[in-house]
């Protein structure tokens, strides 16, 4: 057979087939059918032509395959194929090095040959210790107004518990700005009361003696005393800012969420950042206005209380250098919590919401001063039990500011009576009473020299005027029918008695009406509330008819008796203004009654230079009724006009 | 990703004891890689463009597979220097054919105008009768080419890059003798064009 396939070959020649070219070129047939086809293709010219077209076939496509790559790729390729591969090889890292993590883990375990269960409780455990890691190391979450808005409510949740009195040193350390060691160093106690909302706080330099302290109350207001100055009376809570205005005011400023959130809001934004156990919220030099630089609140994460707050403030430099007076300095202040303690409100010390001795000025408080209203208030009060008619009571504005009320009584009564008519305005400091009846005034032998007393009352001498009684007489005894002999006198007396009652009246009503009238000069009468105004009007109204109608019955008394062969007097000339008009009013009832106190001789040693029987005097008295009319009106009384029949009558 | 999973799968036992071992920093990696890409870009571009018929997606899965190089050997250190062709070349087949499949590109290089704009480029030194003598000769290459199926396509691109029969097999996962069948084939095709 092998022969017969030999034979075979050797008549019809071998050629390898077209794949076996291929596989030939391409290098792919085994050893020895290579070698044969390689020994072929040197023999047969005819398949090195069918090897030859194969190779030009595939180099007609090599040809064209690099033809085709020229077009492809660039440098820009590459670089963008660098940024990716960069990109990817940051995100990478990160999780190789969480794979890393957990990679050792798993080695430690390997190595530590450890069961399952341990295992699971190791990894449990790292969970756990990654998780605390990661709340401990993680970016804050909050923002800064939801960190303050959150703050803030934690404080006043704890500032209005009213079992509670809050207790909490602070320390105010200024430096300059850069430097380490303080230049002034101060300590604040605070303490607050939840029960009452008042809130003291003091100001201690290094050797705890106390400089300042601050007593606020919950509506906000807050008085300050400080040996220095005088007391200071805030009526609200300041805004933080402005505060930082007054560097000398800082230690007011109260670490908290509250009035950092303020200053916050005005200097608009905030920064939040964590650091250990607390939370720092600050706001950058971005946000600086004016002195302002800088400013930083430390919030205990633990509570959410503020503990500390730092500040960056440029001050003017010193004014003790005129040279670099211009110039600002920059300090930094700190203020940080000490202690903080809240004790049952039972056990605060009470001593600690009193105001010190130290601070308070020697005088209790300031000298009140009086004012238009309380003066018109007292004459009023006074006038209504005729304290004021005659000088019986002197209301007068002392030099001190005070309003004095002073007087010398007849007698303890009446000094009573006085005083319960004072009640509502004696517990005034801006007001001094000093009343004495009769007996003390002479236990104290003190001259009158500030009150008249009561003048009214003077002791009728014996030195009679017989022209004028015999005048009255005559009158009396005229008229018809006659009075008997017997009672002629006592009539003359008690017809005298009438008219002096009358004129003294009239005068001691002028006088009052002279006394609102200093009281009231125009420019104070502008400051009077409307009740005051009311009461003052109306008493001058009343004074004044007072004035009028004795005059009028004094007029009607004289007239038939001393006036009766007079002519009528002339035209009166038009009424005068208010002040003029009071000052003749009081001229002429004092002329008047000077007049007739001469004429009847109750007024001792007293020579007038008027006759009550001269036309001069029935003028003075017309005048008197018209004036007093006049003031009447002015002050809204009604008045009845004394008309020509008034005057002519006789 | 079941590329993917083959792809690892085909690591083995090296990549497990990789995972325990944590090797090499990224950085050399990442520096392996650019030497990589460096040489092997063009070569690889060229064939997913013959693959995909489109250069700009071929650029695009081309560094794709260069980025997927990096991250394969983030965590296993670099893939041995004589392995970097071939992995290169069959994941980036893979990922062609998975574009593909999925976007239903089924293009099959019979298109009118596979590479035109490559063989618009003149060469410098033809004179203009040569020039149009070489163009006829690109477009009658052209032509056939596109007669190919895209298997004896991908054979004769893979076997132009130089690799030996057993090496397509195995980026395209197929047999030895497929290749080989593929192959004379596409030689077939061309040479009896070229004689018709």
């Amino acid at each position: 057979m092998r022969n017969l396939f030999q034979s075979a070959d050797r008549q019809r020649p071998w050629h390898p087939r077209e794949d076996d070219l291929l596989l030939y070129i391409d290098g792919e047939l085994p050893v020895r059918r290579h070698a044969r086809i390689g020994a072929h293709l040197k023999a047969c010219w005819a398949c090195r032509v069918k090897a030859e077209k194969l190779e030009s076939t595939i180099a007609a496509f090599m040809d064209y395959r690099s033809r085709a790559s020229a077009g492809l790729g660039g440098s820009t390729v590459d670089d963008a194929f660098r940024l990716r591969l960069r990109t990817l090889a940051r995100q990478q890292s990160s999780r190789q090095s969480r794979r890393r993590f957990v990679a050792g883990a798993w080695r430690l375990a390997a190595l530590a040959n450890v069961r399952v269960p341990a295992m699971a409780a190791a990894g449990v455990l790292m969970v756990a210790l990654l998780v605390l890691a990661w709340k401990y190391f993680a970016p804050v979450p909050v923002s800064a107004g939801e960190l303050l808005a959150n703050a803030t409510l934690a404080e006043s949740a704890r500032a209005n518990d009213a079992s509670v009195v809050l207790h909490r040193s602070l320390l105010l350390e200024k430096r300059r700005s850069g430097d380490a060691k303080p230049i002034e160093r101060r300590r604040i106690d605070v303490w607050h009361a939840g029960k009452s909302g008042v809130t003291v706080r003091r100001l201690y330099d290094e050797s705890g003696h106390l400089l300042a302290a601050e007593w606020r109350r919950r509506d906000g207001s807050a008085e300050i005393l400080s040996p220095q100055m005088q007391p200071r009376l805030e009526p609200q809570t300041e805004s933080p800012l402005a505060m930082l205005n007054r560097p000398e005011d800082l230690w007011r400023l109260d670490p908290s969420a509250a009035s950092f959130a303020q200053l916050a809001r005005e200097a608009s934004g905030a920064k939040v950042a964590r650091q250990g156990e607390n939370f720092r919220v600050s706001l950058g030099p971005e946000l600086a206005m004016g002195h302002f630089l800088k400013a930083a609140l430390t919030i205990r994460r633990n509570g959410l209380r503020a503990t500390g707050i730092d500040l960056r403030l440029a001050e003017p430099a010193a004014p003790a250098q005129p040279g670099v007076s211009t110039q600002e300095v920059v300090y930094d202040y700190s203020i940080a919590e000490d202690s903080y303690q809240q004790e049952p409100w039972e056990q605060a010390q009470a001593g600690v919401f009193a105001p010190d001795a130290s601070l308070l000025p020697p005088e209790q408080s300031p000298t009140p001063i009086a004012t238009p209203d309380l003066q018109i208030e007292t004459t009023w009060l006074l006038d209504r039990i005729g304290a004021t008619l005659g000088g019986e009571i002197t209301v007068s504005m002392g030099s001190d500011g005070r309003l004095h009320v002073e007087g010398i009584v007849q007698n303890e009564v009446r000094k009573r009576e006085i005083l319960t008519a004072l009640k509502p305005v004696r517990s005034n400091p801006a007001i001094q009473i000093d009343i004495l009846s009769y007996s003390q005034a002479l236990r104290r032998t003190v001259a009158t020299a500030h009150g008249v007393t009561s003048g009214t009352s003077g002791v009728p001498g014996g030195n009679s005027n017989l022209s004028a009684l015999a005048d009255i007489s005559e009158f009396l005894a005229s008229q018809s029918p006659p009075p008997p002999e017997s009672e002629l006198r006592g009539r003359v007396m008690r017809f005298s008695a009438e008219i002096s009652a009358n004129s003294s009246n009239a005068a001691r009503h002028a006088w009052v009406l002279k006394h609102l009238a200093e009281m009231a000069s125009p420019g104070s009468g502008e400051n009077l509330s409307a009740e005051a105004r009311r009461r003052y009007l109306s008493m001058a109204a009343e004074h004044a008819r007072e004035v009028e109608q004795s005059t009028r019955r004094l007029k009607l008394e004289l007239d038939p008796i001393f006036f009766a062969g007079l002519p009528p007097p002339g035209e009166s000339p038009p009424p005068p203004e208010l002040s003029p008009a009071i000052d003749r009013l009081l001229d002429a009832a004092l002329r008047n009654d000077k007049a007739i106190q001469s004429a009847f001789g109750i007024s001792m040693g007293v020579e007038s230079p008027v006759s009550i029987r001269t036309a001069e005097f029935r003028e003075s008295v017309l005048e008197t009724e018209e004036l007093a009319c006049g003031i009447e009106k002015q002050a809204g009384g009604e008045c009845l006009e004394p008309g020509p029949n008034a005057k002519t009558s006789p | 990703m079941q590329l993917w999973a083959e792809v690892a799968e085909q690591d083995g036992a090296a990549s497990q004891s990789a995972m325990l071992l944590l090797v090499q920093p990224s950085m050399d990696v990442e520096q392996e890689v650019i030497r990589a890409y460096e040489s092997l870009r063009l070569p690889v571009h060229l064939y997913l463009a013959a693959v995909l018929g489109d250069t700009s997606e071929a650029e695009d899965i081309c560094q794709e597979v260069f980025l997927r190089l990096f991250v394969y050997c983030c965590g296993r250190g670099m893939v041995a220097p004589e392995r970097v062709r071939s992995w290169v070349f069959r994941v980036g087949h893979n990922l062609a054919i998975d574009r593909v499949r999925t976007r239903k590109f089924r293009r099959e290089l019979d298109g009118d105008d596979p590479l035109p704009e490559l063989l618009q480029l003149p060469d410098a030194g033809l004179t203009p009768e040569e020039a149009v003598l070489e163009g006829e000769r690109l477009q009658a290459v052209q032509r056939r080419l596109a007669q190919l199926s895209s298997q004896e396509r991908h054979c004769l691109y893979l076997r132009a890059e130089g690799f030996r029969y057993r090496e397509i097999a195995e980026i395209l996962g197929i047999t030895n003798s497929s290749v080989a069948e593929f192959l004379r084939r596409a030689i077939r095709k061309l040479t009896r064009d070229s004689h018709a």
